[in-house]
């Protein structure tokens, strides 16, 4: 056989039978490697996002992974990014927690890195993740001295550079979970500092006013003596009492206000003040048919007399819950 | 601009021989004389900046795209065993004379760490076609530094009484070592971004 | 032509009179560059011994059909397919240890000792011979990483195979886990080795 065929015959003869059995090594272990990915994943989530249960994954670009943090009832308690960044060696491939207003970091872990053995390397420290829970972002680091503002942590001594890198890495995460939250639709995490109701300002009187009018549109007088709305008619009659009910909805905090007669027997309606929920689901607990139900109900309103909303278990049962506070809380009252 | 940073990490703060410990088998061997370093040193290099060329085209164009990175190893040893047969043969057609002086080296260029090592540094950090030329050619160009100062503190050697155990790769390590020294001095000076 | 030795011979030398590390000064990159822990350093010299005993072992049993001109980037082919499986296996099996060897372990392919070995030796010598080889030799290299990790690992973090051994009076010496150390402490085994060979000489 020619020199040169034989060459070229054999070479091939090896690149092939390498490519097969390289083909199906990979084939046996690729199971086993994507199962290590996941397992560190939600080892990591477990980590800085403690007590979730489920998870849901949505990619924001190529370096980052959002993953959306549920408890057992499928409301979301935080979101994580799972991302990376350059680092002083190489890349560092991180996961930071957030609350789910993405105010504050809930915790930090590290996945991997190529630091300094010894130095940049020790940003894998218990002492330096532990750092970040409950900064608030962007975060700054200082060096040598003790953090002392809510968005300070200290960089590693000998190690600025990995430590300013985790930080950056950290605040881009965060906006970029910001910018990819606020612009997709979907669950909108609640903002308290908006809410009109608890403030006492004219414009809740107003609101609670107008609300309590429909419920009882005899309504002349309202008198406010803690927290109880007493409620008469043209004539001075006491036709009911009158609370304002605070509960979890899926989002955020619901905010209704509760009328009852004046023997405390039944419920005479609620009407929603405030609330956050998803439109189009739990937006449905403001549908006149739904409240409806909860008119003249015997008190304390028992679970099994309302039909939830499909979809929105959590916050029609957080209903029923809020009437019996309400209930529960003037009758002690009047007890007095 | 992020090239230059890449090209002075890679030449000088993060040092290929003294950091990654990548190019030792040359290093040791061939620094002796200052004359044969630089030979190697630039034949290395000229090898080097090709190969972050060539491996990057094949890893974006064809590896990654067609799933097949667990080819990465063989496919990349591949293309810089192929290289320098090339590269030898181009250089001994074109110019005897260079290919007298660095000839003999060539061939040891391919079994290099620092080629092969850099190659996979280049895909790890995921650089694009500029970064990772760069990031080839201050490979060399930190090699051929890193080269050349060792055969310099050797020749000195030479005249100077080392003890007989360490002559030759003992004491060329302990260089090593003090020269690694020294460049950790240089670290933190660019950042790696 | 090599003189045939007995496979007892062929095997032994791989330890001292012929160690790959210290007399040979092969393999160096990944000797300095994993030996920061012993934990590393076993990983790494189990990896080069499963690459070394099988990349002799299939280029043994093929080398008279490899075309001379060809033999380089044949052996490579060969050595990297091993290359690549004890990679994946790590990444499978030791995801921990595989991160920790990082790009390493794919750079055994350019590993001297091995390339170095079926250049010398296996293309020479009869099949058994070889792999008695391979054994050597990596046991040679593995005495001389995990010493050096060993070393490194006590004094730069004051553990081996992270256990702790000195009390809280020590210091670790940090330098010794940074390419500084692995020089140092290399060169003076180095050292040392010639001084026992040239005693034994004598």
């Amino acid at each position: 056989m020619k020199l040169e065929f034989r060459m070229v015959i054999v070479l091939t003869l090896i690149a092939v039978f390498s490519g097969f059995v390289l083909s199906y090594t990979y084939i046996s272990t690729r199971n086993d490697i994507e199962k290590n990915a996941e397992m560190a994943k939600k080892n990591a989530l477990a980590k800085v996002l403690p007590a979730t249960k489920d998870y849901e994954e949505k990619v924001i670009d190529k370096e980052t992974t959002l993953l959306i943090a549920k408890d057992e009832h499928g409301r979301i308690m935080g979101y994580a990014a799972m991302t990376e960044g350059a680092g002083f060696q190489g890349k560092i491939k991180l996961m930071v927690g957030f609350d789910n207003t993405l105010t504050h970091i809930t915790g930090l872990e590290i996945l991997e890195n190529v630091e300094t053995p010894g130095l940049g390397n020790r940003i894998e420290e218990d002492w330096f993740k532990e750092q970040y829970q409950n900064r608030v972002p962007p975060i700054t680091y200082v060096k040598g001295k003790k953090p002392e503002k809510e968005n300070e942590i200290r960089a590693i001594t000998g190690a600025t550079i990995s430590s300013k890198s985790v930080v950056k890495i950290v605040n881009a995460a965060h906006k970029k979970l910001r910018t990819f939250l606020k612009i997709n639709s979907g669950p909108q995490p609640c903002d308290k500092d908006s809410s009109k109701i608890g403030k006492k300002t004219d414009k809740e009187i107003e609101i609670i006013i107008e609300a309590i009018k429909e419920l009882a549109p005899e309504t002349k007088e309202i008198t406010e003596i803690d927290d109880i709305f007493i409620v008469e008619d043209s004539e001075g009659n006491k036709i009911g009492y009158a609370g304002i009910g605070v509960g979890e909805g899926y989002n955020g905090e619901i905010k209704i206000i509760t009328l009852f007669d004046i023997s405390l027997k039944h419920l005479k309606g609620i009407k929603i003040l405030e609330h956050c929920e998803t439109p189009g689901i739990g937006s449905k607990i403001e549908d006149p048919e739904f409240l409806n139900q909860f008119t003249n109900k015997v008190l304390p309103l028992k679970e099994a007399e309302i039909d939830v909303i499909t979809g929105a278990t959590i916050s029609s049962k957080s209903l029923i819950e809020m009437v019996n506070n309400v209930y529960e809380r003037i009758k002690k009252e009047l007890k007095k | 601009m992020k090239v230059i940073i890449i090209f002075i990490a890679a030449a000088i703060t993060n040092n290929f021989v003294l950091t990654y410990f990548l190019g030792l088998c040359p290093f040791l061997g061939v620094s002796g004389k200052a004359s044969s370093a630089i030979g190697m040193g630039f034949a290395s290099t000229f090898v080097m900046t090709l190969t972050a060329v060539f491996t990057w085209l094949l890893n974006h164009l064809i590896l990654r795209p067609l799933h097949l990175e667990f080819l990465e190893t063989v496919s990349f040893i591949f293309i810089i065993a192929s290289l320098v047969q090339f590269v030898e043969m181009f250089i001994r057609k074109t110019s005897p004379g260079l290919y007298k002086a660095l000839g003999i080296y060539l061939p040891l260029i391919t079994t290099n760490c620092i080629v092969f090592g850099l190659a996979l540094l280049g895909s790890i950090r995921n650089y694009n076609l500029l970064e990772n030329t760069f990031f080839g050619f201050g490979a060399g160009v930190g090699f051929t530094i890193a080269l050349v100062l060792m055969a310099g503190m050797r020749e000195e050697l030479e005249i100077r009484d080392v003890p007989e155990p360490l002559k030759g790769g003992g004491i060329t390590l302990i260089l090593a070592g003090l020269m690694a020294l020294a460049f950790l001095g240089f670290s933190g000076m660019v950042t790696l971004s | 032509m090599n003189k045939k030795h007995s496979l007892g011979y062929d095997f032994i030398k791989g330890f001292f009179k012929e160690n790959p590390v210290l007399i040979q000064l092969l393999g160096l990159c990944s000797v300095l560059a994993v030996s920061n822990t012993a934990i590393n350093s076993i990983s790494m010299g189990l990896a080069v011994l499963f690459v070394l005993f099988f990349s002799s072992f299939v280029i043994g049993l093929i080398k008279n059909i490899i075309p001379s001109q060809v033999r380089i980037p044949s052996f490579i082919v060969v050595i990297a397919t091993f290359v690549t499986i004890a990679d994946l296996f790590f990444k499978a099996k030791f995801p921990d240890i595989s991160k920790a060897l990082g790009p390493y372990v794919p750079l055994i392919v350019v590993n001297c000792i091995i390339l170095g070995r079926q250049e010398a030796f296996t293309q020479k010598n009869p099949l058994l011979n070889s792999l008695f080889d391979a054994l050597g030799m990596s046991v040679g290299y593995i005495i001389v990483i995990l010493a050096l990790g060993i070393v490194r690992e006590a004094l730069g973090f004051g553990t081996v195979f992270g256990f702790r051994i000195f009390g809280s009076w020590f210091h670790p010496l940090i330098v010794m886990i940074l390419p500084p150390g692995a020089f140092l402490t290399l060169g003076v085994f180095v050292g040392l080795m010639n001084w026992i060979s040239s005693k034994r000489r004598t």
